[in-house]
């Protein structure tokens, strides 16, 4: 009786690559393991991993392959081109869809609002960089005629009307203020319009200028002299000049502004 | 439903040198959950009459309105 025996070939015998599919592929690197130019399918059983609300380092030793689907990605709906993605507040790991309201960031970094707001925090968190929008804010003030003491002395005014928006560094004021009564303010001393809602940037030499106008009840001001309403550095108050003399103007007194007298200021300062 | 308004400081700011930015909210709230809430500024200078403002804000002026912080704004402000 004869007994043939068929030899086993070795794989460990193969030259690197260790072997090779295929009649046009090309040999890769001395690591290359396995080249092929058609398809060869590599799996262990285990799933990957579902979509979670952030990230951890993975424990798997085979690399990641392509022919799988994450699980935990719902609620996709609607998608806008370029949206923002967002998650569940409660779950933490749904991705949310979007209507035709989505916010979206374009390919080129444009962010575009399609519907709602941009809200910034209620206290501003700082910024120093000149090119960051760091607060914005709206809101109303009460001004008060003074004079130089700043203080309360009984003045009140039937009219005080104050609407502020702060964009960035910059607040822009518009005031309407009629006095009823200069109380007991020193009517010689210079006339301020006090209850900004801000104090201005403590800038050397940043003086801000402001538009009057609807001005009214001026009874001991000289006509034909225009007011010059500005806000220097480091105030909280508005000062009032007269361009009465040559050289410029002079300091605006409470007399001037006197007790029935009214003005309307529009303009925007630093701070 | 019930509306209800209330006030409360809404921020303090102290400036470096003692001039206090006080921000007032007007909050509406319809049953308890908030639905409006607008903002009212003023600045009290160091020295200024605190007495009508809010107790948190009358305990910041004593702490920083000391005669050394008056005397120092009153000697650096813009004459007018």
């Amino acid at each position: 009786m004869t007994i043939n025996v068929t030899p086993i070939p070795k794989l460990i015998e193969f030259a690197a690559p260790s072997f090779t599919f295929g009649t046009s592929n090309a040999a890769g690197s001395a690591a290359t393991a396995v080249a092929s130019d058609s398809t060869i399918l590599a799996f262990d059983t285990t799933d990957p991993a579902a979509v979670a609300a952030s990230a951890a380092v993975g424990s798997a030793t085979t690399t990641a392959r392509r022919d799988h689907v994450h699980a935990g990605v719902g609620g996709a709906g609607t998608v806008v081109d370029e949206s923002i993605a967002r998650f569940d507040g409660t779950s933490g790991a749904s991705v949310q869809g979007y209507s035709s309201n989505s916010p979206t960031i374009s390919d080129s970094g444009v962010i575009t609002l399609a519907s709602g707001n941009l809200v910034f925090p209620a206290t501003a968190a700082a910024s120093a960089g000149a090119n960051s929008l760091s607060d914005y804010e709206q809101g109303t003030f009460s001004p008060l005629l003074y004079d130089t003491d700043l203080s309360d002395k009984s003045q009140a005014g039937d009219q005080r009307v104050g609407s502020y928006t702060k964009v960035g560094n910059r607040v822009i004021i518009s005031l309407h203020l009629r006095m009823s009564s200069l109380g007991s303010l020193t009517t010689g001393s210079n006339a301020l319009i006090g209850g900004l809602p801000f104090t201005s940037a403590n800038t050397s030499l940043l003086y801000h200028s402001l538009a009057p106008s609807n001005t009214d009840g001026f009874d001991s001001m000289t006509a034909g002299y225009g007011i010059l309403p500005s806000i220097y550095e480091n105030n909280n108050y508005v000062t009032l000049r007269v361009n009465d003399v040559a050289s410029g103007s002079s300091g605006m007194t409470v007399a001037e502004f006197s007790a029935n007298g009214n003005i309307t200021l529009t303009g925007s300062y630093n701070v | 439903m019930a509306l209800t308004e209330r006030t409360e400081i809404g921020s303090r700011e102290v400036l470096a040198d003692g001039q206090i930015q006080v921000r007032t909210d007007t909050v509406i709230e319809r049953d308890g959950i908030e639905v409006s809430r607008t903002y009212h500024r003023h600045v009290i200078v160091p020295g200024a009459d605190v007495s009508a403002e809010d107790v948190s804000v009358q305990r910041i002026a004593r702490v920083e309105h000391t005669k050394q912080v008056v005397d120092a704004y009153i000697k650096a402000r813009m004459p007018a």
